[in-house]
This record gives structure tokens, sequence and C-alpha cells, in this order.
């Protein structure tokens, strides 16, 4: 069974993250390394490059549900490209082994609290749906996991079906969390697919669920970044699977 | 292993700490059955004390706003020398308490019946409970996990010197560790110290340096007015905005912020 990470970038600055977040890789791990996207990436980092078609919608919906079909790996994890990985997944791989599909269910701030999902999960609450992210997931080639994005690439290609099932709020522009979430609840398979252990930590930067009195719209005005052999925001040493989300590095 | 509570008292312009103290220290030997040990900056005579250690006060002193109710000035805060608890402790396990705590149970005992090296509070209850403030919860808006200096247990060990020698490192580059939690306010707070230093010895992480104290510790802040004081209770006229709220505390161990008040029920 071959096992590696899959990057996915389209456009320049996501090719420069994915780049950064290789080499986040490459100091914790062996495992092999790809990247999906929609140019040639001159990097001895990617064992494959796989060129696909770009996208024009703003998250790139298309292309994101279907990284199970262009994998060249049995076993792949996901990383969403603005992101650095600042210790081993050895315990992600070993847990997530034999799974059809796990996507990581717990988000941390930059304090390592759970994050507040308050503010910025408003479609989640208010249609229901389980928390589940998409910048850090994990699937074997399988039917389970093929019908799954099958359905999230149904969900974020049909608008008025999308109407239908977020009743209470619904997105305009197409979301990967939110069509993988909302299948994953129609499905009826939140446990099968959830990630439930703390390790890795997932820090994600939003910067609305830092837990702040006075958040600003960019966190990184907010706090500084120290990105040297260790990330830090602020006084925190980060850990885990750092999401960063803004052009910080 | 002897085991004892240290006080700090050094007196301003107007608040008498050692009175304060005096009474702390009944209340140590009510409740907790153990002796206490004052610093202080002049020579008293008080059999309320097991030793009374005479130190420079003049070398750690910031100016403070003290509030009363409504009304305020500006007075010497004599509060860094807490810095140095450890190095002048006589006990093998220790309280460090503020003058200001009301103790009114015995639940600090079991500081001395469980492992930690370190243990303070991080979880603290404002007496008018509807009263919303981050400021106990942080040390800052960006900043690590707030510990209150104010009761404070340790024991002679080598954490608890790793620990007293950071927090001396924090105290000597206060203005640099100021910058890096992007705390606001220009006084030194013991607080705040001991929070940066649990927080680096935590390698910079959310971690268990510190223990947590085996109680509940709740406050009550200086714009609230202390109304009666018994043994167990304590009276208080909160205050939120323009409203007040009568509010009464039993059994319960309370760090009370007005000085002014709490001196004339004592």
């Amino acid at each position: 069974m071959t096992q590696g990470y899959l990057l996915y970038a389209q456009g320049q600055t996501h090719i420069n993250y994915a780049i950064k977040c290789a080499e986040s890789i490459k100091k914790i791990d062996d495992r092999s390394i790809s990247i999906v996207s929609n140019q040639t990436v001159s990097k001895d980092l990617f064992e494959n490059n796989i060129l696909v078609e770009e996208n024009t919608d703003k998250f790139h919906v298309l292309n994101r549900s279907r990284l199970w079909q262009w994998s060249p790996y049995d076993q792949t994890t996901v990383i969403e490209s603005d992101s650095i990985v600042c210790q081993s997944l050895n315990n992600w791989w070993n847990k997530n082994l034999g799974n059809d599909l796990k996507f990581v269910s717990q988000a941390y701030s930059y304090r390592q609290e759970k994050l507040d999902v308050l503010r910025d999960r408003k479609t989640f609450l208010e249609n229901d749906l389980p928390n589940l992210y998409v910048a850090l997931h994990y699937f074997e080639k399988s039917t389970f996991t093929k019908n799954f994005f099958n359905f999230v690439e149904v969900i974020n290609t049909q608008e008025a079906l999308r109407k239908k099932l977020l009743p209470n709020r619904s997105p305009k522009i197409p979301s990967m969390d939110v069509a993988v979430c909302l299948a994953a609840k129609l499905l009826d398979c939140v446990d099968k697919v959830s990630y439930l252990g703390e390790d890795p930590t997932f820090i994600h930067m939003k910067p609305y669920a830092q837990g702040w009195e006075n958040p600003f719209e960019n966190w990184s005005k907010r706090i500084n970044l120290f990105a040297g052999d260790e990330i830090f925001v602020g006084p925190f040493r980060q850990q885990g699977v750092f999401h960063y989300i803004e052009d910080v590095l | 292993m002897s085991k004892g509570c240290l006080v700090f008292a050094f007196n301003n312009e107007k608040i008498d700490y050692i009175k304060q103290a005096i009474d702390l220290s009944r209340r140590i030997k009510k409740y907790l059955d153990v002796p206490t040990t004052i610093i202080t900056d002049k020579k008293i005579i008080s059999e309320d004390f097991d030793q009374i250690i005479v130190i420079d006060k003049n070398f750690y002193s910031s100016k403070k706003t003290y509030h009363d109710g409504n009304t305020n000035e500006r007075l010497t805060f004599y509060n860094a020398a807490r810095i140095q608890a450890y190095k002048l402790t006589p006990y093998e396990e220790t309280i460090v308490l503020d003058s200001d705590f009301i103790i009114c149970n015995d639940n600090l005992k079991k500081c001395f019946l469980q492992n930690n090296s370190v243990c303070m509070y991080d979880k603290s209850f404002d007496i008018c409970s509807f009263r919303q403030t981050q400021e106990f919860t942080w040390i800052s808006d960006i900043g690590c996990k707030f510990y209150w200096a104010t009761c404070t247990y340790f024991k002679k060990d080598n954490q608890a010197k790793l620990f007293f020698d950071v927090i001396n490192h924090v105290y000597e580059n206060y203005s640099y560790y100021k910058r890096l939690y992007q705390i606001n306010s220009n006084l030194y707070r013991n607080d705040f110290s001991f929070s940066i230093a649990a927080h680096i010895l935590n390698n910079y992480q959310k971690g268990n340096f510190v223990g947590d104290m085996p109680d509940t510790m709740y406050y009550s802040l200086d714009k609230d007015e202390i109304l009666s004081i018994s043994n167990e209770e304590i009276l208080f006229l909160t205050n939120f905005g323009k409203k007040n709220l009568a509010v009464k505390t039993n059994k319960h161990n309370v760090h009370c912020m007005n000085k002014y008040s709490l001196e004339k029920m004592l």
C-alpha cells in the first residue's frame, strides 16, 4: 500500500504556500508528497505534479472534490497548502489507517483552545451541520470515498439543491467545508468520517474565532507571526498543523 | 516538612497593609492551622507572626490608582518583592497570600496534601456573577492564561525554584515581555509575571506546569464596598454601571480589592 501527502494549489501564490507546506512536511516525515495544480511546479519536493484544469470559482470546489481520483497513493493525507506542519503526523496516520475517509473535526485557536465557531460557522450552526474541516483529511481509495466525494461535487455544482438542503442559510459561493459537512450529515456518516483525536492539533487562524475581545479582519494585523525553525504566533509556540489562511509567510 | 504562609505587607501613604496581614494571619491560624511569616519593611512587634522578615521596600515600587468605590487616588504600590518569595520563605511548603485575601474556610489545607510543586488559581469568580470580563481569563487580549499571584502554593524544590527564577527573569525584562504579550498597563503586576513564567515553562504553549489550587477563589472589585465581615460571611455592596447589588459570601475565600473598605472593616 502506498502512502503520501497530496497538496492542491492553483496559482503561484498557493504554489508558494504548497512549497512551504511540503518543506515543513519533509522535516517530519519521509512519506512521498505530490501536488495537484493547474501549472507545472518545478520543485524536487514533489514526487508527482498532477496537472488539472484551472477552476474559476473562489474555492476551486470541483478540483478539490476530485483529489481522491487523482491521488497516486492508496492512502492519502490532504493538507491545505496554506498550512505548516509543526509536528510528526504518525499518530494521524496510525489512527486513520484502515478507514475510508477522515476529516479533522476539532479546530483550535493559536492558544490551543477549542475554536469559537459561533461567529464563523453560522451556516453550519443554522443548518445543524457537523464540524468537519477539509483542510486536513485522510482517504483511502474505496467505493465509499468515491461516493462521498461524488455527492460533494453534486452539492457544490447545483445551487438549487444547495438552497434546498441548506434552508436556513445557504452560502452564495460553494464551499468545500459546507458541502463535506452536508454530505456527511445526509449520508449519515458523521461518526464514520470524523477524526476525533487531539493529536495532531489542528490550528485554524480564523480571526474571529481566536477568543479575542478585539479581533481584526486579518489576524496578522492583531498579532505577529514568527516563522523560523518553529512557528510562533505572538508568544505562542504552534504545534500540530497550523492553518494560517492569510498571506503571512 | 515545615508548612506555613507568607504575606508581603508594605504600607504606603494611605493603606495599612500590615493591619491586613495581621488579620489574615489570624485567619490562617484559625482555618489552616499553620504559622505565618510576614515580609515587611519595618520592625514590628506582633505575636501573630511566626517570623518577621524585614527587607527594603523602596526597590520594588510603582504608582497605582487605588479605587474606593467611585473615588480614586494615586499611591505608591510596593508589590514586586513577591518575586523573592522562594528565597525568603522559611518553610518547605509555602502558601503566599495577598494581605487582602480573606480566608473563610480550610480548603487551602489541601495544598499540603497534593504533589504539584507550584499551584495557582487560574479560574476565579466575580462575586457579582453577571459582570463579564476577560481581564482575569487572559493576561491580555492576545496573551496567555491568567494566573492569580494572589494565592500561590509552592514547595521548596527545583521545580519551584525554576519557576521563581523565571519570574525574576520576567521581572528584570518586563518591558520586553509587556510588549510580547501586548500588556497595555504600565504597572508591573505579579499576576502577569507569574502567568508569563508559567507560560514559558509550558514551552510557550498550553500546559500544566502549574497545578490547580484545591478550592474556588472569588474576588470583589475595588469599586465594590465591604459592608461587614464575620468569621465566614462577608457582605458586599457590589457595583456595576450605575447600579448596586448587595452580595453575601458564606464560607468562601475572597480576594477583596477595595483596600480602603477592607481596612475600615478590620
